[in-house]
């Protein structure tokens, strides 16, 4: 309901946006001294753990996150029962791990930190979620699109939110069959192949849905994310892990208003912009803390495609990897001492009756997939 | 031509003092396709007549004529007729052929008669057509001496002279006309449907009639006792070397009125304006103490007010949603307009029901003597409007129709989403103008607007304001005339969409009312003007019915029960001529408001927020049940104090009560708002105003300057909880927040009516604020402090320049600054859910950059040559010639874990536009 109803006002923005023109606006210098927790905690009831993040709000302009450096306890209490202790993992992140949380209980979030603050959640409860029944993918424009598809007899779910990981296969442009060890040319083994790499993202979208508009608790095709054509991810193979949750009504609004604080269009006709306050409170009233801690089950699905699944539109707009300078060059037996540490070998150049008598090279980039950000180890799900 | 002029003048004057007695000749002639000189030549060698006459005016004109044995008169009839050219022979047997006007030869034969017989039949000079005739009596009109009432030697007391002002060019009323005698100074103005009704002493008069655009006349009155007088007035058609003298100008410092600004259609027309098109919302956004969010938006905040304070009237019948295109152009076709008012202070008690202003727009009657037509070509519209006697001189019609062809220019737009989508819209406008008899008039009107967008070819959404009207004026007598108004208003939207089968919906709502008013106006004497009458409005809203669309639908059927409301009111006002230096009004209006059944109404745990969560029961109402009642007063009051000749100050109250308001929690207003009467939870709001003006006209009455100030405060406006949902939510009480407004600020403008040049100059510095206070903090913003509401812009100035070289050529030079509207910027990010989020300021702390526009055009007329098919004028305008990128809105999004600003301009280059209009 409300996605449509949006797009009435996405119409009307369209058409401003193509009238118009759009510039970097240049924020004013904010003067206040700001100090605000941000507290995003989770119980996963199906991994039985828990996680808690803490960190502080940054000026707009900052470029670095300030790192969490206070102590603080975070516990975990049980309705009229126990009391769990989270351990820091790194600082500002605290886990809990092998403790059955249960379904019929209700638990709230306490953390103290050593200026005496303490910030505490309202109870919540844990929520089943159903299985996702499909992931689906669909061509749209120059691209394809990623959707879920997940229903719940109970009629109980109503409100759902999913996160994804995504995975996907490259190549780099040239593959590497020598390799410098020693100052010597050898041949590359192949568990010390840089030409696969494997590289993941986490979404960053808000992706909530509600059903509660529809007589059946049924989501259906919920986009999560587009990939356009030319996109490395669909170079070779992709796979999409997507993790259903589901959220109390409260929880729904929240996160819907965090939406639309932070990824709408802006502007004029969407709802004036406002502080989003969460389910956590400080002892001092007048203090702000930001975030929401939420917990229940969460269900997976993994997805593949693989470039030949994909339509001829998309495949033929593939491109190859540009990784700078593409030339190749030759570098002599010789040089092979006498060589930079960065330079890699491609293929060695063999003359009859000679033997090899060079190797060819090319930029690290191009030969070194692992310069695009991925890494070369194989996932355990591939 | 000035030459030929000077000595015709002079023919005239030697010969009018002379007796009439020519003697006529009888002529037998006989020409095929010959030249107006071959013809001319030829009489004068058969006869004594001698022609005067410029050969550029006959030309053109091709002479068929045979005649047998027949006087002059005759054949030059015969010649000329379906000519604008007409002829004069005086009695020494020249002949003057002049274009467009007659020549006088000689006295009205009354002339030197002071009033022995009663003249009411017509002084005839000479034998004329029937149409010249008429030309004749214009002449005549303004040296005859017209006896009013039954004559009589009791020339004791007072008496009222009344009847219609009308153009006498196609009949229309002309409305705001001054009607007024010098000595002394006493003066009334037409009203709506031109009426006037002038309470005098007895005796002689020089009654003096002045409009804008209109010519200058007199009549000369003999006042014996009450009796009716209906004036024509020309129009002005060549204000090139004539004094203008126009009735408005020293309106602004004589009437009693403050706060209050008339634009007619011409001043309008002249105006460069965005896509070409002439646009009344646009140009009265020009007049200080107007404000909107942005360019491109609907609404209009007059002096701190929300957009859904103003009432907006088209001919008496409210406008819901006055634009086209989500905000691009108003619904008002500028074919069928005649004039806008706009009321923003010292609103009069017939007036009720919004709290901020009114913006009376009133269409023309259709032509009462001929049919013509009119139109235009812009690059986004055309519009045709079609007018003429149904009855001639007593039943008219207009019809006017626009509608857009906007498709193309999506497929220009870069965008691929907006290549699969359109938009179009149209609206039409009826009215018909019926003259029973002298005292019953009959007038119907009738207006629809439609919008129609599809997106991606899956999403649809329509919008459409349809109103009628019905007025018969009565005139009880010369002192006392009513009108009975009945009206009807709907607005509706709907939304379809097919995206995804299983959501495929459809939406819609609508609201409507039904209208009834009777109002009188009564004369009372010289002194006092009395006014009053009752109305009362049916509201009927479909706040949202949401529905399943197609077969594959899950779609849950969601009705929001229906609400209904009556409005009544009373009131009474006078208008009382204390001395010559004082005059005042006072008026009070009482409304009375009820929401009736049948409704479900849920009440809320005492000493808490209003939350779904504390609904404590639900009461039924039946249908036509009251659930909630309010009424109050709302007096009226103005005074004006003449401190000297040219200079005046005003002082004005004026408390005003609004029953139904929009709900809209974006800055601007969207398609998707929906409006909401006044319930058991949901209060009326009230606003209060006083303001004080200062007027006094310089340089032989060609400068006005005026400031006002004013101050006012506006009670339980609705403001909204940060997560409001306002659409198909059953218990929106729980997210509507009361707030109460304050508003306050200064208005400064020079104005130049007159001449060559002419345009204004406004500065106005005003401050909006909203405070929403309660003792529950979900209902608290900004910690309960006053805090800038989004269209509160301290400082505003606006320049209004035209220049008119010549008839034909007119230059026109707009150029507007603002303060930045307020908004709400972010102070810090966050991480949460894996991105980071934004931590935003209190409510409006902060501004966008500073607006300034200059936009220019030209008015070019076609040439002035009367054989034409149709009249035609060109307007090449420039919107934004500077180019200046101006914020429309800014806006930050959260993009691959990046919080990015951007600002958003539109029309953020120069647009030129080409217009072509024509009128046959």
């Amino acid at each position: 309901m409300n996605r449509p109803m949006h797009r009435v006002v996405t119409l009307v923005y369209l058409l401003l946006f193509a009238m118009g023109c759009v510039e970097p606006y240049e924020t004013p210098e904010i003067k206040e001294e700001l100090n605000i927790m941000v507290i995003d905690g989770f119980i996963n009831s199906t991994a039985q753990s828990a996680s808690v993040k803490l960190s502080y709000a940054n000026p707009l302009a900052a470029t670095e996150t300030n790192p969490f450096h206070d102590n603080a306890t975070v516990r975990i209490e049980e309705e009229g029962g126990n009391s769990y202790l989270l351990t820091q993992e790194y600082p500002g992140s605290f886990v809990l791990i092998n403790t059955s949380f249960s379904t019929e209980m209700r638990y709230r979030l306490r953390v103290q930190n050593n200026s005496g603050r303490e910030f505490v959640s309202n109870y919540i409860t844990l929520n089943k979620a159903p299985e996702i029944d499909s992931i689906t993918w669909k061509m749209g424009r120059n691209g394809i699109s990623f959707s879920v598809n997940t229903h719940d007899d109970t009629n109980r779910s109503k409100y759902y939110q999913w996160n994804y990981v995504e995975t996907w296969e490259y190549v780099s442009s040239f593959y590497s069959t020598y390799q410098i060890v020693n100052a010597v040319a050898i041949p590359r083994p192949q568990e010390d192949g840089i030409y696969f790499c494997w590289s993941s993202s986490l979404s960053t979208n808000i992706n909530i849905g509600s059903s509660v508009r529809l007589a059946n608790d049924v989501i259906q095709d919920f986009e999560l994310t587009f990939i356009p054509a030319n996109s490395v991810k669909l170079s070779r193979r992709y796979s999409i892990l997507v993790e259903q949750r589901v959220l109390t009504e409260d929880a729904y609004e929240f996160w819907t208003q965090l939406q639309k604080s932070s990824e709408s269009l802006g502007g004029l006709f969407d709802p004036q912009p406002s502080q989003v306050l969460g389910n956590i409170r400080s002892n001092n009233n007048d203090e702000i803390v930001l975030g929401y801690f939420s917990g229940g089950e969460v269900t997976q699905k993994r997805f593949f495609i693989s470039f030949n699944e994909l339509p001829r539109e998309i495949r033929n707009e593939r491109e190859p990897v540009r990784c700078g300078e593409m030339d190749l060059s030759a570098l002599s037996v010789e040089e092979i001492p006498t060589a930079h540490s960065s330079v890699l070998l491609i293929d060695p150049i063999y003359v009859q009756g000679v033997g090899i008598v060079a190797f060819t090279t090319a930029a690290a980039s191009c030969i070194d997939c692992r310069m695009q950000g991925g890494i070369t180890l194989r996932p355990d799900f591939w | 031509m000035v030459l030929l002029y000077r000595f015709l003048f002079f023919t005239m004057f030697l010969c009018s003092i002379q007796t009439f007695a020519q003697t006529r000749e009888r002529l037998s002639i006989n020409f095929q396709d010959d030249s107006f000189e071959k013809f001319v030549a030829e009489i004068e060698s058969k006869t004594n007549y001698r022609f005067y006459y410029d050969p550029a005016s006959t030309d053109s004109l091709r002479v068929s004529i045979s005649a047998q044995g027949k006087p002059i008169n005759t054949i030059l009839d015969e010649l000329l007729l379906g000519t604008l050219l007409r002829f004069s022979i005086d009695n020494k047997g020249n002949i003057f052929i002049t274009e467009g006007r007659d020549i006088m030869v000689g006295l009205p034969i009354d002339f030197f008669d002071t009033g022995g017989t009663p003249s009411n039949q017509e002084a005839v000079a000479f034998d004329y057509s029937a149409y010249e005739k008429r030309e004749k009596q214009k002449k005549l009109v303004e040296s005859k001496l017209y006896l009013i009432g039954v004559k009589t030697t009791n020339m004791q007391g007072n008496a009222t002279i009344a009847g219609h002002v009308r153009d006498a060019a196609n009949g229309e009323p002309v409305i705001g006309a001054a009607v007024f005698i010098e000595k002394p100074m006493v003066g009334v103005a037409t009203d709506q449907f031109g009426y006037y009704s002038i309470n005098l002493p007895k005796g002689r008069h020089e009654l003096i009639i002045k409009s804008i655009g209109m010519k200058l006349t007199q009549r000369q009155v003999m006042l014996y006792s009450d009796g009716k007088l209906e004036i024509e007035l020309d129009e002005e058609v060549t204000p090139l070397k004539e004094v203008v003298i126009q009735s408005e100008r020293d309106v602004r410092v004589t009437g009693l009125q403050m706060g209050m600004e008339k634009l007619d259609i011409k001043t309008m027309k002249n105006m460069p304006l965005a896509l070409g098109e002439t646009d009344i919302m646009k140009v009265v956004l020009t007049l200080p103490g107007v404000q909107t969010v942005g360019e491109g938006t609907v609404g209009l905040n007059v002096r701190g007010g929300a957009t859904n304070q103003n009432l907006i009237l088209f001919n008496d019948a409210v406008v819901y949603n006055p634009s086209h295109l989500f905000g691009f152009f108003s619904t008002f076709n500028p074919d069928v307009l005649k004039n806008v008012e706009l009321y923003k202070s010292g609103i009069s008690a017939d007036y009720g029901g919004r709290l901020s202003s009114v913006l009376d727009v009133s269409s023309r009657e259709g032509n009462l003597k001929k049919f013509s037509g009119s139109g235009g070509i812009s690059p986004i519209t055309g519009r045709l409007t079609l007018e003429g006697p149904l009855i001639k001189e007593r039943t008219s019609f207009l019809f006017g129709a626009r509608s857009t062809y906007s498709n193309w220019i999506l497929r220009q737009l870069n965008s691929e989403q907006l290549k699969n989508s359109t938009a179009s819209f149209y609206d039409l406008n009826a009215n018909i103008s019926h003259k029973i008899n002298d005292k019953n008039h009959l007038y119907l009107s009738g207006y629809m607007s439609q919008d129609r967008f599809k997106l991606d070819a899956d999403t649809s959404f329509s919008y459409s304001d349809r109103n009628a009207s019905v007025k018969w004026k009565h005139i009880f007598n010369n002192k006392l005339y009513g009108v009975l108004t009945g009206g009807f208003s709907r607005y509706s939207y709907s939304i379809d969409s097919e995206a995804n089968p299983i959501e495929a919906f459809t939406m819609d709502f609508s609201v409507q009312q039904l209208n009834a008013k009777a109002d009188f106006n009564y004369f009372m004497n010289a002194k006092h003007t009395i006014t009053a009458g009752l109305s009362t409005i049916r509201y009927d809203l479909s706040p949202g019915n949401f529905q399943p669309l197609g077969p594959e639908s899950l779609i849950i059927p969601d009705v929001m029960t229906d609400e209904q409301g009556l409005e009544s009111a009373i009131y009474i006002g006078d208008n009382f001529e204390v001395s010559p230096k004082i005059s005042l009004y006072a008026g009070i209006r009482y409304s009375f408001y009820q929401y009736l059944g049948p409704k479900d109404v849920y009440t809320y745990a005492n000493g808490t927020a209003k939350d779904v969560s504390t609904i404590q029961d639900t009461l039924q109402y039946g249908s036509g049940k009251s659930i909630a009642s309010y009424h109050g007063a709302e007096p009226r009051f103005s005074i004006r104090y003449s401190v000297s000749n040219n200079a005046s100050i005003k002082l004005s109250y004026n408390r005003m009560r609004q029953y139904i308001q929009m709900l809209s929690n974006t800055t601007a207003i969207t398609p998707t708002d929906i409006w909401k009467l006044s319930d058991a939870h949901i209060r009326p709001q009230v606003g209060d105003q006083i303001s004080i003006g200062f007027y006094k006209m310089m340089k032989k009455n060609s400068i006005d300057v005026s400031v006002e100030g004013y101050y006012k405060t506006m009670e339980n406006s609705v403001d909204f909880k940060n997560s409001a949902i306002l659409l198909l939510n059953p218990q929106i009480e729980t997210d509507v927040v009361n707030a109460n407004g304050k508003a306050y600020g200064a208005e400064f403008m020079i104005k130049k009516s007159a001449g060559k040049v002419n345009g204004w100059i406004s500065y106005t510095y005003s401050r909006s604020l909203l405070q929403a206070k309660s003792e529950f903090s979900s209902e608290t913003i900004n910690q309960g402090k006053y805090y800038p509401s989004s269209y509160d812009k301290p400082h505003a100035v606006n320049f209004i320049g035209n220049y008119k070289f010549n008839r034909r050529f007119n230059f026109s030079l707009n150029m507007t600054y603002s303060t930045g509207r307020p908004i709400t910027l972010p102070l810090a990010k966050y991480e949460l859910g894996g991105s980071n989020r934004l931590y935003y300021s209190d409510r409006n702390q902060f501004r966008i950059p500073d607006y300034f526009r200059t936009d220019v055009s030209i008015n070019i007329e076609g040439n002035h040559k009367i054989k034409k098919l149709a009249h035609s004028s060109w307007t090449f305008a420039v919107y934004n010639l500077t180019g200046r990128k101006n914020a429309y809105s800014v806006f930050f999004r959260s993009e691959e874990g990046q919080i990015k600003g951007y600002q958003l301009s539109i029309f953020a280059q120069p647009i030129p536009t080409i217009t072509y209009n024509f009128k046959f």
